[in-house]
């Protein structure tokens, strides 16, 4: 079931309406069956993969806790490694792996039939995944004790808002939410509703207008002058940070009108003043993840440098290969790792660099120019993620690079001219006025607004606010049950 | 709380309702800001000629026959075709009109139109719609009804509520009533809800080669529209009409689109016709795009069509069809076949056209012609006596009798038939010629000489040809 659509305009006010009439010790079952409900209305059997994890860390932790040793407990780890990992390789990679094989052995001349398998990924398995891993992870490790309560267990593995797309939660802050009573709260529904609506108008106004521009750009980038490769290049950033962000707003406050609180997954990334700023921005729940399970482990900072740098490469490569089986995501990941090691190497020079310039002790410049360049670094390396092979990249690049301005300004809606030209214009104007009201809203802070709770003045902000986005939303919105960008991974 | 809620969303329907009579009532070129706003491509009084359909459907009650469907349902059944089998008919379609917009249609007009057969046509790449597009055209050319609101809540889309609200709110400055249809020299609207255009398509394009998705809300539909007609006692066949054999090349599954269109008649125990795999229509004199039938195609097709209906609905009756004026048709259409020299299909048709009216003497007659064509003497013979029940004078008959009996060698009967004629009409030459040839056969030379000599006097222009060899077969009598 997909946020943006009527089926759940139905399901998720009545699931509210059922859970806080239940009692606190049926509401466990309740948001389990409305779990599994919300993800079998993709392919109702892929919940088997759900239910294989859940049973296998639920065994594996609580065998963990029997045992006396290390190595005791780090059998029954394994097991849970080798289980879902297994899936996520079955499922995911496979087929790319067995490709790479083909192609190594062909480089040899050795001829290797590999074979694939037509298999749909099912939605949302890195996600749940990597959120099951973190559990037996830290019961290993001791950090946590394993979830006697099955049914609390299969919850934290399948809890709706955030099954298919994140954030993705650790058990000792999401499980043991579970068990307290939530008690109906005007205030916390209402803030919830309006992250939700938020969301909404990330994923609905902006991501999915802007979609059909990158669509049409980056499918023939040929029919196109750079000054529209370039737009849609721009246009895909928002894209996925609309499209992404939308998602995981409706997740963090559908929860929170529940009575859950969900981590933060996103921080304003493209104001980032750096490549490590950003990462502490963008898809926080999956960076602190690979800080925690893989980085650290790997030695982290507390290593040579060398080890360090190859510890860094390693995780963002290993990052890239979460979003997908394909080589550009290998490309993008491994950018982002240069970058952070090139920044690092560079971080005394560019210092030096700041104390020569006179206008750089005004702090607000450097600020500027510091995110310009951060924003468009990443900028290039979002070419990569969204371009369908990294021949398509490099032909995107060139055709940017090319220089070709004969369409002139006609170009800059020129992505949108295959739906109707005289459209156009007026698609990217209303698509660039709803990008300044998302950042209008980011910098006010809907909280902020939202504390002041009685005055007139603050509900005549918070209403006209409101009216805005839902009317907005009504009206300009694009309404095609079009899914989530990053359900694909 | 209540209260606040209810101030809140008051102020919210306020904010709503004058922004978007605000939004529908500024253009920009052809549309209003709200058409840009909401995808809404369609403009009002135009192409589909809406207008004029749902305005003169107004003045049809009890109709035999209902076409329903999309853009190529009013463009493909030529009404003057289907007048031709008495009765009548009135056609429902418009662009886009998905299953969804279909079904409320029908409710709509059921009662008024009160069909005995509905000829619902399917093109699979509607079938693919959300039906938003279908409701866009229909919604500012029709009057509104309880009908229109169902279809706003089954498109299941914000933009089919906005652009409803919009019509609400702007029905009083902009009632449909004083809408004026915007004139279009391409095609013109023809009573009955057909689209009339003579446009020969003459492009090379046929749309990228790609799968039709169907949608399932769509196929539950269409189940639905059958299972709406069935329960209401009417009749219901569902039709492909034909398309450029390149767009069906084009449309990578079609074949198992249409077959599932089959199981879905199947399932209901109804018939469906995809006329793309039954006629075969080039493309360079029946489209006037690249999937739409001109005026000729649409001829070509509805003949085709009631060919189909009447060779599989035995029960015509039951349509108010006239067998009569159908036997006509079909017989005229054999006489066009037969002098095309498709003798088969001629034969086919002469027997589907008597079948209808065993009375049909224009059928009998060149049947019987095109027996003694095949050498068929026996059948031949049979066919003029009975021609000769139904009308004793006509001496084409006799005569024709005659000339069979001849070739079956009972010259004395033959005889008498083509004196039979000559008595009667002196000026028909041709028994003068096949009295002689009769004579000649029965081996009385002298009087044959005579009958021969009696047609070279009387020898029309027609026959102005045969002279010359029959004076040199004279001579060769005598000799």
């Amino acid at each position: 079931m997909l946020f943006n659509s009527f089926d759940f305009l139905i399901f998720f006010p009545l699931v509210v309406s059922i859970y806080f009439l239940l009692p606190h010790h049926f509401r466990w079952l309740l948001l389990l069956c409305a779990s599994y409900y919300f993800y079998m209305c993709w392919k109702p059997e892929y919940a088997v993969l759900i239910m294989i994890s859940t049973l296998i860390d639920y065994v594996a932790a609580r065998q963990m806790e029997k045992q006396d040793t290390k190595q005791g407990r780090k059998k029954y780890l394994i097991l849970s490694l080798i289980t879902n990992l297994g899936l996520l390789v079955a499922f995911k990679y496979f087929n790319f792996l067995s490709d790479a094989t083909h192609q190594t052995f062909a480089a040899f001349n050795i001829f290797y039939d590999a074979p694939m398998f037509d298999l749909l990924l099912p939605v949302g398995i890195s996600f749940y995944t990597f959120q099951t891993l973190s559990y037996t992870i830290d019961v290993y490790r001791g950090e946590r004790p394993a979830e006697k309560h099955l049914g609390y267990f299969a919850l934290y593995v399948s809890f709706f808002p955030q099954l298919v797309a994140g954030p993705i939660e650790r058990s000792t802050r999401l499980l043991p939410q579970f068990f307290q009573e939530k008690k109906y709260e005007a205030a916390r529904v209402a803030s919830g509703l309006r992250q939700m609506l938020f969301g909404l108008f990330k994923k609905v106004v902006i991501a999915d207008r802007l979609a059909v521009y990158v669509d049409n750009v980056y499918a023939s980038p040929d029919d196109f002058g750079s000054l529209t490769i370039l737009i849609a290049t721009y246009f895909f950033a928002f894209q996925i940070y609309c499209d992404f962000s939308g998602y995981s707003d409706i997740a963090i406050g559908a929860a929170k009108v529940l009575g859950y609180d969900l981590m933060e997954n996103f921080r304003r990334p493209y104001i980032a003043k750096s490549i490590s700023d950003f990462w502490k921005r963008w898809h926080i729940s999956l960076s602190t993840w690979f800080r925690d399970y893989l980085y650290i482990p790997l030695g982290g900072n507390k290593s040579s440098k060398i080890r360090w740098q190859y510890n860094v490469l390693v995780v963002f490569v290993v990052s890239g290969f979460w979003h997908g089986a394909n080589w550009t995501f290998l490309v993008w990941g491994g950018l982002h790792g240069v970058y952070l090691l090139i920044g690092s190497a560079t971080a005394n020079l560019r210092y030096k660099f700041w104390g020569m310039l006179p206008f750089a002790s005004d702090g607000k410049v450097k600020r500027i120019i510091q995110r310009v360049l951060t924003f468009h670094l990443v900028l290039f390396a979002w070419i990569f993620f969204r371009a369908a092979s990294l021949t398509d990249a490099g032909h995107i690049i060139n055709r940017i690079l090319s220089l070709d301005l004969s369409s002139g300004l006609s170009g800059l809606s020129a992505g949108f001219a295959s739906v109707n030209s005289s459209a156009g214009p007026f698609m990217f104007i209303t698509v660039i006025l709803a990008i300044i009201l998302m950042e209008f809203v980011q910098t006010i802070n809907l909280n902020e607004v939202e504390r002041v709770s009685d005055s007139v003045s603050a509900n005549w902000k918070r209403w006209s606010l409101d009216y805005a986005l839902i009317i907005i939303l009504l009206l300009f919105g694009v309404f095609g049950h079009s899914e989530f960008i990053y359900f694909q991974f | 709380m209540i209260k606040n809620i209810l101030k809140y969303s008051v102020g919210l329907l306020a904010t709503y309702l004058i922004l978007l009579l605000g939004l529908s009532n500024v253009y920009i070129g052809d549309y209003s800001l709200l058409q840009y706003a909401i995808d809404d491509r369609v403009q009002p009084y135009y192409y589909g000629h809406a207008l004029q359909r749902f305005r003169e459907v107004d003045n049809y009650k009890d109709v035999d026959i209902l076409f329903i469907g999309s853009s190529h349902c009013y463009q493909s059944f030529d009404p003057a075709v289907f007048a031709r089998l008495g009765g009548t008919t009135f056609n429902l379609g418009s662009n886009s009109q998905a299953p969804v917009n279909t079904y409320y249609i029908l409710k709509e007009y059921w009662e008024q139109l009160n069909p005995k057969l509905v000829i619902f046509e399917l093109y699979p790449n509607v079938i693919e719609l959300d039906g938003l597009e279908g409701y866009f055209e229909l919604l500012p050319n029709k009057r509104l009804s309880w009908e229109t609101v169902g279809m706003t809540v089954a498109v299941k889309h914000p933009h089919a509520i906005n652009a409803f609200v919009s019509r609400l709110i702007n029905a009083p400055f902009r009632p449909v009533e004083k809408a004026v249809q915007r004139s279009l020299t391409s095609q013109e609207y023809r009573a009955g809800g057909y689209v009339y255009s003579k446009i020969i398509y003459p492009g090379d394009q046929f749309g990228d080669k790609q799968a039709v998705n169907l949608s399932e809300k769509q196929i539950e539909y269409v189940h639905e529209i059958i299972s709406f007609i069935k329960e209401h006692g009417a009749d219901v066949i569902l039709v492909s009409a034909p398309l450029p054999v390149e767009r069906v090349a084009a449309i990578t599954n079609y074949k198992e689109t249409t077959a599932l269109f089959g199981s879905i008649a199947a399932e209901h125990d109804i018939a469906y016709y995809d006329f793309n795999q039954t006629i075969d229509l080039p493309t360079s004199e029946n489209f006037r795009d690249h999937h739409h039938l001109n005026a000729n195609g649409a001829k070509v097709f509805s003949y085709a069509l009631v060919d189909t209906l009447l060779a599989v609905h035995t029960t015509l009756e039951n349509y108010d069809i006239d067998p009569i004026h159908a036997s006509d048709l079909i017989s005229g259409r054999a006489i066009a076949a037969m002098s095309g020299g498709q003798n088969e299909a001629a034969a086919n048709d002469f027997t589907l056209a008597l079948e209808l009216n065993s009375n049909n003497s224009k059928a009998l007659f060149n049947r019987g012609l095109l027996e003694i064509n095949n050498g068929q003497f026996e059948k031949a013979l049979n066919d003029f006596v009975r021609l000769q029940l139904i009308d004793p004078t006509d001496m084409r008959v006799i005569y024709n009798r005659g000339v069979a009996l001849q070739r079956l060698g009972r010259l004395a009967e033959a005889e008498s038939e083509f004196n039979k004629v000559i008595e009667s009409e002196p000026s028909f030459s041709e028994a003068f010629y096949s009295l002689a040839q009769t004579l000649e056969s029965g081996g009385r030379i002298s009087e044959a000489i005579k009958m021969y000599e009696y047609f070279i006097s009387r020898a029309d222009k027609r026959l102005q040809q045969l002279i010359e060899p029959v004076k040199a077969h004279i001579k060769e009598l005598r000799r």
